[in-house]
């Protein structure tokens, strides 16, 4: 091919999959009086990060019920009995850490 | 539920991207400054009372307002998004389609050879699958999203990395597998591809000297076509959003592809273990190739000291593949008997050992083996309940696996941290 022969080449890329959107959860006013789970989602010494969010809001928010939670399994798996705790219990979570 | 994700801020474009494929753009996060691990509680708690390390706005504030500011206007309001991909790029000169292909990351950053119509339909006639059939679906990591691709889509970079139309079966192979030579991991790890059978001879494979290394067209050029269909085909390989890999891996260039040297081996060739024919040709993919041991010979006097040394200086979550030269392979006999690779494979589960207490504290470890054991996963639970001190095998048997490749100009060898995937037919694809 000549330097200023215009060429066509095939794409390399892969077929992404359809992004179907969901609905975000409507919030609270605020937590006072809310029940706010902090889940550690098991990686890499995110409980200790969650347990400092903890005293947090003990010391500045102390009329948040903090409930604290380790997730089941590896970081990478869902806990379906902790979410449907959440469910049923909960107002709002926290999550940590990702990475 | 209103939920506030807590992140580190190097992994903000990762995780914006991923919350978006899931269907969820405008998540709501908090971000600390990376690392969590390994800090103290009060350097952990300086996060806490710090700023946001993305917005400098106080953290709480930020987590706080995640979980009850209210919805906007566009986050009540869901969306569609289009993200068709082309079949052809639009048509430039050669120089400039090079910058192009360079600037969308669809390349290893070496040149490439473009993938002309021609040159793919070529690549084609290299199997007698129709182009538009799906092959199959990859992703970078097991909680991405997964893009389809066809026989096409695997030729378009079977071309690009210079291969020839008789090794598209094995490149197509390799698709098919669905194991990604491109995983994300912070820990940087690479893929690593082993053919058996006939193919091996048809398309003047390696399996000799130099055969992992840059010394033979198809082990090169195969090898390379499965990391880059892998990067374009799982929809990308990009820094900070779809890789991840802290210090990056150059084993990953190629994917350390070879032939097993089943002539000079005095064992079962790796397929045969499992479920495949003498005759019938395959390809094995293993994953997270990092941590390398490497040895001369066996020693008559202390090799199996040598050898538990070697199983110790590796992390203990990345089993052991044994890859062996020829004549290594024939030392190991000769030393201990092991006129199978089962009975070497037991031999390193009954030696690969450790106290209970160094075991569980490796980060690793405790990240994706000990939740595995709190939920019952043997053998794993039953190693939680060993004393501190007590010694405890590391690696079950079908974890460990032995290769033989090499040219015998000396009876170095190996010790590859990696785990197996799957053995594929190469046959189903000519």
């Amino acid at each position: 091919m000549s330097g200023s022969e215009r060429i066509t080449v095939l794409n390399p890329m892969g077929f992404p999959p359809v992004i179907s959107p969901l609905k975000m959860a409507e919030r609270p006013e605020n937590l006072a009086g809310k029940t706010v789970y902090l889940v550690d989602c098991r990686f890499d010494d995110g409980d200790t990060l969650i347990a400092q969010m903890a005293d947090w809001f003990a010391e500045h928010m102390s009329d948040v019920n903090i409930e604290v939670r380790r997730k089941s399994g590896v970081y990478t798996e869902r806990d379906p009995a902790l979410y449907e705790e959440i469910q049923a219990k909960g107002d709002a979570a926290v999550v940590a850490v990702g990475h | 539920m209103p939920t506030a994700s807590i992140q580190t801020d190097v992994f903000e474009p990762l995780v914006k991207a991923a919350c978006t494929q899931r269907g969820m753009p405008l998540q709501r996060f908090a971000f600390v400054p990376q690392p969590v691990m390994g800090k103290s509680p009060a350097e952990l708690r300086a996060y806490i009372d710090g700023p946001d390390a993305i917005t400098g706005r106080p953290f709480m504030q930020e987590a706080i307002d995640a979980l009850t500011r209210p919805l906007s206007q566009e986050e009540k309001t869901a969306g569609t998004y289009d993200r068709s991909t082309s079949r052809f790029v639009p048509a430039d000169t050669e120089d400039n389609l090079n910058q192009v292909f360079l600037d969308h990351n669809w390349t290893d950053k070496l040149p490439i050879v473009m993938p002309t119509l021609k040159r793919v339909e070529a690549m084609l006639a290299g199997t007698s699958h129709k182009p538009d059939e799906v092959v199959g679906r990859l992703r970078p990591t097991g909680t991405r999203e997964a893009w389809a691709f066809t026989v096409e889509k695997v030729a378009v970079n079977a071309v690009m990395a210079g291969a020839k139309p008789a090794y598209f079966p094995v490149i197509l192979a390799m698709a098919a597998s669905q194991v990604s030579a491109r995983g994300s991991t912070t820990s940087s790890a690479a893929g690593m591809a082993v053919v058996n059978g006939p193919i091996r001879r048809e398309i003047g494979m390696n399996w000799e000297i130099g055969a992992m290394g840059p010394y033979n067209h198809a082990n090169a050029t195969i090898g390379r076509a499965y990391g880059l269909l892998s990067q374009n085909l799982q929809g990308g390989s990009v820094p900070k959003i779809t890789y991840l890999g802290s210090q990056g891996n150059n084993y990953a260039y190629n994917s350390i592809t070879f032939a097993e040297n089943e002539e000079r081996s005095p064992w079962e060739p790796f397929h045969a273990q499992h479920g495949f024919k003498l005759d019938d040709s395959a390809v094995s993919l293993f994953s997270g190739c990092r941590a390398t041991a490497f040895q001369l010979g066996v020693r008559e006097k202390h090799w199996r000291e040598h050898i538990q040394n070697m199983l110790r200086g590796l992390n203990p979550h990345t089993p052991p593949t044994l890859i062996l030269d020829p004549i290594t392979a024939r030392q190991f006999v000769d030393r201990g008997g092991f006129d199978t690779k089962e009975k070497l494979i037991q031999w390193v589960h009954e030696n690969a050992t450790m106290p209970a207490g160094v075991y569980w504290d490796y980060q690793l470890i405790e990240n994706y083996v000990y939740p595995r054991a709190l939920n019952g996963a043997e053998p794993y639970a039953t190693m939680l309940k060993a004393k501190e001190d007590e010694i405890i095998r590391i690696f079950p048997t079908d974890r460990i696996h032995v290769l033989v490749v090499g040219g015998e100009t000396n009876g170095y060898w190996r010790i590859m941290g990696c785990g197996y995937s799957k053995t594929v037919s190469v046959d189903e694809w000519r």
